[in-house]
């Protein structure tokens, strides 16, 4: 037995007390229940591009023009240069009446694909043309026309088009500011692309144009439109749980922005509980000035109130799933370093800790045999509480607007459903789902580290009484 | 040893405001551009106006200068100006918005106390049966549920479709009261469902911490002493194991503190309630730096002084450890 | 009629394991103003028996048994009423003189709430009795205001008898009062509980796993062994005949001590476990001089001569031949 134990190496010996939880952990009913369920989420988010119905930023946009006598707006006369322009509006018969629904998708891989009511014109042909008017800025709308790609300047219009096969782009930039007017005026903001067959069914690959102001609409400019874009649908076989303001399909968009957010979480939980756990077990075995270092900073931490500060900072920083992860390592370790040291420091004085030193047994071996087994299940337990709290943290700065756009998280749908008045147009499907997923999730996950604690940590479950 | 204990306890606290200030000193130094910018840069301020701040903090001399000015600023309440509500100042804008928050999360806290004491209690009366599963899958359901999420839904059933309550605001606008009840009663109705969502987001934390607590408790001899004595199940169950077990929850008020302030932050938010909470996330939309400053910094501070606080009325309710 | 007749007393306590058979048919009685020892090795079922009378199992359940106050029926009474006989009848000074005591209320309210609890008084006149019970065992009454942590062990301990004694009960119960304190207290302890018991005539069931402590206290004494009585009598005969082999050698280490001061050999293996007892007599893996018969017959409790019980095949043989 002895012999065994010391041929074991010390790799198995960890993998052992990583998995000690299990035999315990199996009569959780409530801990069971955690697991299955963030096993099927799990599957389903990370089998996302099997189980969606759309593409991760597909927007369901069908134009129709129903009767053969409507007109439908062509949009402006200066074509190839853009500019903002409240008048020029053409019109032009539909140009062949047989057809009456065309569906565009637009696509806009990864880049920025917010946010406005697109209302739109379609020009059939070689040049694909789209537009949107923003109208009625009152007096006091700060933020009154944002074309926001990460990090492009507020106040600023820009227009991507779609350029020649060669993959090049056009900027165009329209800088509002300098107009003096611009806060009274109606814009309107378009791009155009060039499309080389005239295919129902064609594809944009850089949407980056958005605008968003608050409490601004986008009407169209002659009632002969039809409303084009499937904003607002309330669930159907074709969108299971309805579509948003983007006309994008909320199932799709729910899978793929839980990946970014099970993926945030999962990796701060990873990080801070790596950190704190190593931290601590370091300033409880050596002590000393590591040790009076890393507490002190911990007790700062600790009192320090964390959401706060992390606004602060990430309102400095530039958002991005990076950036939220850091800010949550750097601003979480703490608790775990506090528990873990106390729990190295009750191992330390065991006997068979002092035996093993007098031995001459390195630090590391000493760690990984007899340190690490026993604080794995604070750690591992503290693990599973971490992925909830850094979902929850995440989700909660995201919907204040501090999120990653380009990696929208359920927190940033809920941003959009927030800014977008979701409830007042009665679109429950898109704010009751992304909010459902965080609670159910995170409630997994909660089940599964509260039984670890139990039962692990505080030894509740198997507790005989002498 | 009491005082002792004091003046070390009010010496890491000092640390602490020191580390927040130290925070916000530096960030806006790290950003790429002119710190000057960033606190003197209003819309509509005037390259006076703009001057006169410049001054004021040293934004023109060296760093250690500027930190000194900083500090002595900072400790004449001075955090500049609003960039969006210029010419309010920063400290303005705080002050007037902190008792709101202090009200929502000071009601907030008392409620998830009482509840965990309750609940806690009982769950861990008869540990392990239905009602202990039943309370901490809830609880434990509600903790992770975001709290945004819960006050939009608060909001759109109670608020929009049920108008059993206001949909936002603190307090009826332009009301005449005629008494301070009515005052008070006004005040309590606009804060009903921001207070009940952070009640019932929140008091899970308590209630795991007082129910594992009261788990060992009952264990303990006093409670066979107590039973034997014949006093009622109640009296048990409250007087002397409860009483006993909350000391733990009490505790950590403190180090929740922070928590209900995030909290509240959210529900102010949703409710457009005009407490700190809403300030920061207005602040954030238009990246009103020193406003952003501002309420990270008074909050750190109401964070500090409740755990002071609780401290010191842990050190009242365990008379083990007053002498 | 006895003052208490405890009859096929058992109690089980469940485990993952099973239920573990902590009493196992224990009988006895107690008259008026005597004072009985129950004595036997850690485990044998002594708290068992104690928290039985209280109906204060926790972990498990009396399961079967009679327990007769006078003609009260214990175990068949309402919880609420039976709470009424809990300390105004009969009370209980546990084990642990460390943790007894509530550490966030005052000793003195602690007093006052076991006499209000029961008794109809002004709360001035309950905090006067609790200085009158604080001087009767030797406390300053000065003393009422302190909590638990600012007494010593010893003073702890009699604020515990002070608390037991504060509704005049019938029956005292102390289970190892002194076993957490050091010698010079113990005695004192001891001392104060003999003297209060001849004083006030209580009667008085005395647990210990010291066979010495139990002949200087009681006038009869119960020797356990795995969850039953393996002999019962007079303190006198127990100690100058023992019958039972597990008596002989409890006393057999005790005159040890006192013969040779040197350390007590204690009785070599180990007690049965509870949860699957041995079929016949429980202490026959251990005994000296059992027989075949014993590994798979259990002896009953026979009456020997009158008042003196022993459960021993071996003896009964004797007797019936
Ligand atoms: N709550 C419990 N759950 C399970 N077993 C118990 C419990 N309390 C006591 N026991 C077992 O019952 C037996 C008798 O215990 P106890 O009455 O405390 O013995 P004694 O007081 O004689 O030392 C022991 O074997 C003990 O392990
Ligand atoms: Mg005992």
């Amino acid at each position: 037995m002895q012999d065994q134990e010391q041929r074991s190496s010390w790799w198995q010996t960890a993998l052992k007390s990583l998995f000690a939880w299990w035999p315990e952990f199996r009569k959780s009913k409530i801990g069971i229940t955690g697991l299955i369920i963030v096993v099927i989420m799990t599957t389903l988010i990370l089998g996302a591009s099997v189980f969606a119905s759309h593409g991760p930023f597909e927007k369901d946009i069908s134009i129709g023009w129903g009767g053969g006598n409507r007109y439908w707006t062509s949009t402006w006369d200066n074509q190839g240069d853009v500019s903002l322009t409240d008048e020029g509006v053409a019109y032009r018969s539909n140009p062949d009446p047989s057809i009456t629904e065309y569906h565009v998708r637009f696509q806009s891989n990864g880049s920025i694909k917010r946010s406005f009511d697109l209302s739109n014109t379609l020009e059939v042909g070689p040049h694909f043309t789209f537009q949107a008017k923003a109208v009625s800025f009152a007096d006091g709308d700060e933020a009154t026309c944002l074309v926001s790609a990460d990090g492009v300047n507020w106040r600023t219009a820009a227009i991507w088009e779609n350029g020649d096969d060669d993959g090049t782009y056009h900027l165009y930039e329209i800088d509002l500011t300098t107009d003096p007017n611009w806060r009274s005026r109606n814009y309107w903001i378009a791009f155009e692309a060039d499309m080389s067959s005239s295919d129902a069914n064609f594809y944009i690959d850089e949407v980056a144009v958005a605008l968003s102001a608050p409490g601004y609409s986008i009407v169209s400019p002659k009632d002969s439109f039809e409303p084009y874009a499937k904003t607002y649908e309330a669930p159907s076989w074709e969108h299971i749980l309805g579509t948003n303001s983007q006309s994008e399909d909320v199932w799709s968009r729910l899978l793929y922005s839980g990946q970014n957010s099970l993926m945030i979480g999962f990796v701060a939980a990873l990080l801070i509980t790596s950190i704190g756990s190593g931290l601590g077990l370091m300033s409880g075995y050596f002590g000393g000035l590591i040790e009076e270092l890393v507490m002190r900073l911990a007790d700062i931490l600790l009192i320090l109130p964390r959401l706060p500060l992390l606004i602060v900072l990430s309102a400095y920083l530039t958002p991005g799933p990076w950036t939220v992860i850091m800010l949550l390592t750097v601003t979480g370790w703490a608790g775990i370093a506090r528990s873990t040291r106390a729990q190295t420091l009750s191992v330390k004085e065991h006997s068979y800790v002092e035996a093993s030193k007098s031995v001459g047994a390195s630090h590391i071996r000493i760690i990984v045999q007899h340190i690490l087994p026993n604080v794995a299940g604070i750690v591992i337990a503290a693990f599973v509480m971490e992925v909830v709290v850094a979902i929850l943290v995440e989700s909660g700065l995201s919907f204040l607007g501090l999120g990653s756009l380009s990696h929208p998280t359920w927190g940033v749908m809920l941003h959009f459903a927030q800014t977008d008045a979701a409830f007042t147009w009665n679109a429950w499907w898109w704010i009751i789902p992304p909010g459902a997923c965080i609670a159910l999730l995170g409630l997994a996950f909660a089940y599964i580290g509260n039984t670890l604690n139990d039962r692990f940590v505080l030894r509740l479950g198997n507790r005989r009484k002498g | 040893m009491s005082r002792r204990w004091l003046v070390r306890r009010i010496g890491v606290a000092i640390v602490v405001l020191f580390v927040a200030l130290l925070i916000n000193f530096i960030l806006p130094r790290l950003m790429p551009g002119d710190a000057a910018d960033i606190y003197a840069t209003a819309g509509r301020m005037t390259e006076q106006e703009r001057m006169a701040i410049v001054q004021r903090f040293g934004l023109d001399q060296p760093l250690w200068t500027q930190f000194t000015k900083y500090i002595v600023n900072s400790f004449q309440g001075n955090f500049g100006y609003s960039f969006t509500y210029y010419p309010s100042t920063v400290m303005s804008k705080v002050v007037q918005a902190l008792p709101w928050s202090l009200f929502l999360i000071i009601n907030a806290m008392i409620l998830q106390v009482i509840i965990a004491f309750i609940l806690g209690a009982t769950s861990a009366w008869k540990a392990g049966g239905k009602f202990d599963a039943t309370t901490q899958a809830l609880s434990l359901a509600l903790w992770a549920t975001p709290m945004f999420w819960l006050a939009m839904l608060a909001l759109y059933f109670f608020g929009a479709q049920l108008h059993w309550f206001p949909i936002g605001g603190q307090a009826t606008a332009a009301a005449n009261y005629s008494s301070f009840f009515e005052r008070i009663g006004d005040y309590y109705y606009h804060a009903t469902l921001p207070i009940a969502v952070l009640v019932i987001n929140q008091f899970g934390g308590y209630q795991l911490i007082m129910r594992n607590t009261m788990v060992t408790t009952i264990k303990e001899h006093y409670i066979t002493t107590a039973e034997a004595k014949g006093v009622s199940e109640r009296a048990v169950k409250y007087r002397h194991a409860a009483r006993n077990a909350m000391l733990p929850m009490v505790t950590s008020v403190g180090l929740r503190f922070s928590l209900a302030v995030a909290g509240s932050i959210f529900t102010e938010m949703i409710f457009n309630y005009n407490g700190i909470g809403r300030l920061i996330f207005q602040s954030v939309q238009m990246r009103d730096y020193p406003v952003l400053q501002g309420c990270f910094f008074i909050l750190s501070c109401s964070v500090i002084i409740a755990n002071l606080l609780v401290d010191i009325l842990y050190h009242r309710l365990d008379p083990r450890i007053r002498h | 009629m006895p003052l208490l007749e405890v009859t096929d007393l058992r109690t089980h306590y469940y485990t993952e394991a099973g239920p573990v058979k902590a009493a196992d048919g224990v009988s006895f009685t107690l008259e008026k103003g005597e004072s009985i020892g129950i004595a036997g090795e850690s485990g044998c079922g002594k708290t068992t028996v104690a928290m039985s009378l209280m109906r204060l199992i926790k972990g498990g359940a009396v399961v079967g048994g009679k327990i007769m106050l006078g003609d009260l029926s214990l175990l068949d009474m309402e919880m609420d009423e039976f709470r009424k006989v809990r300390w105004e009848r009969i009370s209980l000074i546990s084990q642990a003189a460390m943790g007894a005591l509530n550490p966030v209320y005052t000793i003195g309210s602690q007093i006052v709430e076991a006499i209000r609890t029961h008794q109809q008084c002004s709360k001035k006149e309950a905090w006067d009795r609790a200085r009158g019970l604080l001087s009767q065992v030797k406390v300053d009454p000065s003393r009422v205001k302190n909590f638990p942590h600012e007494l010593s062990g010893g003073m702890r301990q009699r604020v515990m008898i002070a608390m037991a004694l504060a509704c005049d009960p019938d029956i005292v119960i102390a289970d190892e009062p002194t076993t957490a304190l050091d010698v010079v207290t113990q005695v004192q302890v001891l001392r104060l509980l003999i003297d209060l018991q001849k004083r006030l005539d209580l009667a008085l069931i005395y647990i210990s796993h010291e066979l010495s402590v139990l002949g200087q206290a009681c006038d009869k004494i119960i020797i356990m062994y795995a969850g039953k009585i393996v002999e019962m009598g007079p303190t006198a005969k127990i100690f100058s005949e023992p019958k039972h082999p597990y008596t002989q050698k409890l006393l057999g280490s005790l005159m040890d001590i006192h013969a040779a001061g040197a350390f007590p050999e204690s009785i070599p293996g180990q007690p049965p476990d509870l949860i699957d007892p041995p079929k016949g007599c429980r202490f026959w893996p251990r005994c000296t001089t059992g027989e075949a018969i014993c590994e798979t017959e259990e002896p009953a409790l026979v009456e020997i001569e009158p008042g003196r019980f022993v459960a021993c095949r071996q003896l009964n043989k004797a007797i019936n031949e």
